[in-house]
């Protein structure tokens, strides 16, 4: 394995490990033994808001320099910095600048599914929620396939989502302040900004208004 | 520290695997990543981080301190790996030096995790027990109802009681204070509820319509689309309103916006949610003229 794509798989693994396993989760456990407080008020925490929509200049900083690692920890140092790192990925509009589920899909990245077991593979689920928006703004189309790559169905149920098609009140405002879809999206995976991505199902000509 | 040191520890039970290189990467394909060419100054401050990693980090003293004779040998292998780095740095052959810089800190990690990561507390093992239990329960629940909404029958009926039976074996194993076993066995249920779930909804589309019972209640989402676009217009346009001329552009639309949503307020206090619900969606038409105006084009 080439250098670059160890320390990449090393930044990756970081990532997931600080958002999934390690970090956040941990925090978000303690805090629903403590109190009722919702889990996702301490994912905010973790993870500011909107950190993926920065202009140019303050995006894929250095680690020591990305507010996200301890820039007194040695260890910080020992990181590619995202920009080298991302070179070669394919390329998106917003966040930081990577389509993250094109990589995967053409295995320009082989992230592990499970920190200890290397064999294991996540459980692809082929299940489209779309949930239909007034007007001519094209409906959201959620996919449970790009998601299951990435993540646990545990990551999601029941801690964000019920998973009962309908039984989550959602709306774009909610999103935009980081809960629901927005627990993940501005955070770690592509910013509010993509409508389209979301928004993906246009509307036939006699459904618009 | 402790949390630093268990991402150390994800880092290293990273490395320890050789992946098969992705396609991508191993053949010669245009797409291939330019090969990376490190910098003097970039080598020489990861000479500074790796020595610290061997000679000061908490996994350095850790190892030190361990007594553990393999764990010793590995950080002294590091040590000489570091030391031809430096050696290759001073005869300027960066790249080299890069390469036994990567393979020090490898050796190293390998030898702070021989001495491992110290104990998981009862805590966290009890706290991601319930966390798991929970998803499992309500995943239960959903394969329940799904089966009854696909009459699906005796197999997943089948498959069910198994899950059931897991569950309760787990729960019993909890209260004997055996939690290992009885994680085990909720992991178990949980693979199987997953398999299930997918048998029956895998490949589905389901589609949630968008109904309005009332007036009120499309007035009350009209509310939350023109809040939506007013909260789009400082996520998005933050940047762009530091030119005076986008600014003043938008806060023109901004506030025709506002005072055309007083309207529909007034006329939704009244009673009168139909005219209310258009003239909020005049409203929030504006606001969409005011991001795009500013050069976001945004749908709808
Ligand atoms: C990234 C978050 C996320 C992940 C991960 C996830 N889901 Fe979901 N799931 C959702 C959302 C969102 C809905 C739709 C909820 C709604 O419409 O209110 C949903 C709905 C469902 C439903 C309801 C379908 C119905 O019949 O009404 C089931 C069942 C389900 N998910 C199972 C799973 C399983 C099994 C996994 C893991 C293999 C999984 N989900 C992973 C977000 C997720
Ligand atoms: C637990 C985290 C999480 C939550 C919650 C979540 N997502 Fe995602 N989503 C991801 C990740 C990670 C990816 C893949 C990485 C990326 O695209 O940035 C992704 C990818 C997607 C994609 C795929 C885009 C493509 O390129 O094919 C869509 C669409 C999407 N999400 C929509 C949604 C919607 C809609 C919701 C809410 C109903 C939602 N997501 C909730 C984490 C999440
Ligand atoms: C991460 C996925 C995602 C992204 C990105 C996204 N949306 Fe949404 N949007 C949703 C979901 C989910 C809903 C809720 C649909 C429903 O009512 O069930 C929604 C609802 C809406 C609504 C309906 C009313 C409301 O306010 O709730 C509007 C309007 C809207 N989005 C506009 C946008 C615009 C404009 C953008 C881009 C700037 C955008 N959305 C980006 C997921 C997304």
């Amino acid at each position: 394995m080439s250098m670059k794509m160890r320390a990449l798989r090393i930044m990756l693994m970081i990532m997931l490990a600080t958002l999934y396993g390690l970090s956040g989760v941990g925090d978000l456990a303690r805090a629903e033994a403590e109190d009722s407080t919702p889990q996702i008020q301490r994912a905010a925490k973790v993870n500011t808001f909107n950190r993926l929509l920065k202009p140019p200049s303050e995006r894929n900083l250095p680690p020591a320099e990305d507010g996200i690692h301890d820039p007194t920890s040695e260890g910080t140092y020992l990181l590619q910095s995202p920009r080298e790192a991302f070179d070669s990925l394919p390329k998106s509009n917003s966040g930081n600048r990577v389509d993250w589920v094109k990589a995967l899909e053409e295995k320009y990245i082989e992230p592990r599914f499970d920190r200890f077991d290397p064999e294991k593979k996540p459980m692809v689920f082929d299940l489209n929620i779309v949930r239909e928006v007034k007007g001519s703004m094209p409906d959201v189309v959620y996919p449970h396939k790009q998601h299951t790559e990435w993540l646990d169905c545990s990551n999601c149920h029941p801690a964000i989502f019920i998973p009962q098609k309908g039984a989550n009140q959602i709306s774009m405002a909610s999103i935009l302040m980081g809960e629901m879809c927005g627990v993940c999206h501005g955070k770690v995976a592509f910013p509010v900004s993509e409508c389209r991505k979301c928004h993906s199902q246009n509307k036939t000509a006699e459904a618009k208004n | 520290m402790t949390r630093w040191f268990m991402i150390l520890f994800a880092v290293l039970a990273f490395l320890s695997v050789s992946a098969p290189v992705p396609k991508a990467f191993a053949e010669e394909e245009p797409k291939a990543p330019p090969v990376l060419k490190p910098k003097k100054a970039g080598v020489e401050s990861r000479l500074e981080n790796v020595k610290r990693l061997l000679e000061v980090s908490s996994g350095a003293d850790r190892v030190k301190a361990s007594g553990n004779a393999d764990a010793i040998a590995k950080r002294e292998e590091a040590i000489a790996a570091m030391v031809l780095a430096e050696e290759s740095f001073k005869s300027k052959d960066y790249k080299e030096s890069n390469e036994f810089l990567g393979q020090a800190t490898t050796l190293m990690f390998e030898a702070v995790r021989m001495v491992g990561t110290g104990n998981v507390s009862k805590e966290k093992k009890l706290d991601d027990y319930n966390r798991r239990a929970a998803s499992v329960n309500i995943l239960l629940e959903a394969l329940e109802r799904i089966s009854t909404e696909k009459k699906s029958g005796r197999e997943v009926e089948t498959q069910k009681d198994a899950i059931e039976a897991k569950v309760a074996l787990s729960k019993t194993l909890l209260e004997e204070e055996k939690i290992e076993e009885a994680r085990r066995e909720l992991d178990e249920a949980y693979e199987l509820v997953k398999v299930s779930i997918e048998e029956l909804r895998g490949g589905d589309t389901l589609i949630r319509s968008l109904e309005f019972a009332t007036k009120e209640e499309e007035y009350d989402y009209e509310i939350d689309r023109n809040d939506t676009h007013r909260m789009l217009i400082d996520v998005l346009l933050k940047e762009k309103r530091k030119t005076e001329s986008i600014d003043n552009m938008v806060s023109k639309f901004v506030t025709q916006s506002e005072s055309l949503r007083k309207e529909a307020e007034a006329q939704a206090a009244k009673g009168d949610y139909e005219t209310a619900i258009a003239t909020l969606d005049r409203s929030t038409k504006e606001l969409v003229r005011a991001i795009r105006s500013a050069g976001v084009y945004i749908p709808g």
